[in-house]
């Protein structure tokens, strides 16, 4: 093979290779763009390990706690402080707010809970709480009676919320005839009602016997074992002693796709009556609280002055606030309402 | 020189093809080389921008949808993605009818479809790179950017 040198040069000169100089010059600019790829590569796995904005879960969790903070805060002032119930919830929701908002500051985010205007709904709680075992009859003694009249439902919401009873088991009935019953109707007397039924299946078992009719016509029971001599009745959250009844609550009967519902006054408009009838075939003691507010002019209840059982109180109904949660990267604002022990 | 069967002319252009060879396969191996990894590389990082895109859109349906719905309010979520990737600029599609989020990068073009679980409606929005958003508005979550 002929040597790269000129052909009638010196031999001395030195042999310089430079066709393979230049191809080492393309192959370095080739291995320069390799590596920018290659370090876009890494980059892409850092960027993939950057862990999720911790922000949305505490967003949440700060609104359930301001949820339940207030709802306690309106139960306590339905209980204790009905003459000025207004300036009570307000001011506790200005000392709920400092408190969520010191807490939500320590992990770097603004929280700020603040009234959109005159937002608590005023009503009624209708309550018996005595330490005898009194029936679940009216002032006067009547076995049938009207509770309270002209519910009428909250946008969004329900008419009737935290109606909790507790039975003596002793005082139902035992064989399902005449039991106690809950009434509600419409406002205008007409169609079906709601109606709540609860006896004791036999006058020595431990089996309490719920059987609810929604405004539809459709009929469903549960039973549950109870071993204590009362049973707690939580009729707008559908639970009896702390367990779920499905007489109480919208949820599809077995087989069935779509639910039924059976919450409490499901299927009879938006403003209706309760009565109790058969009331002497239960006792015990409850409470409820209702958006109706023209309770002191009730003929069948005790006023809030004497507070004999049964009697009824202005209390608030439900509240609107507005939340707000900021963090570098978010903002989330909302109007929460809340209304302790309605029906879901 | 006249003992020789090959003169010097031949010599030169054989040896001279003969490199020109090498070093034109070993340029055209290395360029090709370097651009099948560009392609993965920006395929694998389209997917991660859009992963974190769509994990933001969830995360934003989430608080719509907390305590029956989203009243009164609003929801903003904020992110900063790479503006170009290895000097590609790219484009953020979100497609409301089929809830997917389509990443769109032009040279090379690559274009790369990430599924966004929401249950909130998606309303048709793009934003190219850098600073993207993603908000809640007049009943729909859109993407946009500042």
């Amino acid at each position: 093979m002929a040597d790269l040198r000129s052909a009638v040069g010196d031999r001395s000169r030195p042999e310089r290779g430079q066709i393979i100089l230049v191809a080492a010059f393309a192959l370095a600019v080739t291995f320069i763009a390799l590596a920018l790829v290659v370090n876009s590569a890494i980059f892409t796995e850092n960027l993939a390990s950057r862990g999720e904005l911790g922000g949305s879960d505490e967003a949440l969790y700060f609104r359930a706690e301001l949820a339940s903070m207030v709802g306690e805060t309106i139960g306590y002032a339905n209980v204790h402080n009905t003459s000025d119930l207004s300036d009570a919830i307000e001011t506790n929701v200005a000392n709920t707010s400092y408190v969520i908002e010191r807490q939500a500051a320590a992990n770097g985010a603004f929280v700020n809970v603040t009234l959109p205007g005159p937002v608590v709904r005023d009503g009624s709680r209708i309550t018996q709480n005595e330490s005898s075992q009194r029936a679940f009859t009216s002032a006067n003694g009547a076995s049938d009676w009207s509770v309270v009249e002209d519910v009428q439902r909250e946008s969004g919401g329900n008419g009737t919320r935290a109606f909790v009873m507790n039975v003596t088991k002793s005082s139902l009935s035992s064989d399902g005839s005449s039991p106690f019953t809950i009434r509600a109707t419409q406002w205008t007397n007409a169609g079906t009602d709601w109606q709540l039924r609860v006896w004791r299946d036999g006058s020595t078992s431990d089996v309490i016997v719920v059987e609810v009719e929604n405004g539809a016509g459709a009929v469903r029971e549960c039973r549950t074992v109870v071993e204590e001599s009362w049973a707690r009745i939580r009729v707008t959250e559908g639970t009896i002693d702390g367990r779920p009844c499905q007489a109480l609550r919208r949820a599809a009967d077995p087989g069935d796709t779509a639910p039924t519902d059976f919450r409490f006054a499901a299927g009879i408009g938006s403003r209706y009556n309760v009565s109790f009838a058969n009331g002497t075939m239960a006792a015990g003691n409850y409470s409820l609280v209702t958006t109706n507010t023209s309770i002191a002019g009730s003929q069948t209840l005790n006023g809030s002055g004497s507070r004999a059982s049964p009697y009824g109180t202005p209390a608030a109904y439900s509240i609107a606030v507005d939340y707000r949660y900021d963090t570098p990267k978010m903002t989330y604002r909302t109007r929460v309402r809340v209304a302790p022990g309605e029906p879901t | 020189m006249t003992d020789r069967a090959v003169s010097t002319t031949l010599n030169y252009v054989l040896s001279l093809g003969i490199a020109t060879l090498l070093v034109t396969g070993l340029l055209v191996a290395g360029g090709g080389f370097v651009d099948d990894r560009r392609q993965t590389v920006v395929r694998s990082e389209l997917n991660v921008v859009g992963q974190q895109i769509s994990a933001d859109v969830a995360r934003a349906d989430r608080l719509v949808t907390a305590g029956r719905g989203l009243s009164d309010g609003d929801v903003q979520i904020n992110q900063t993605v790479p503006e170009r990737i290895t000097g590609a600029t790219y484009r953020i599609v979100l497609d409301g009818a089929s809830n997917r989020l389509f990443l769109n990068a032009s040279d090379p073009a690559v274009s790369v479809s990430v599924e966004v679980p929401a249950r909130t409606a998606l309303r048709d929005s793009t934003a190219s790179g850098d600073r993207v958003f993603v908000r809640y508005r007049a009943g729909k979550l859109e993407v946009g950017d500042d």
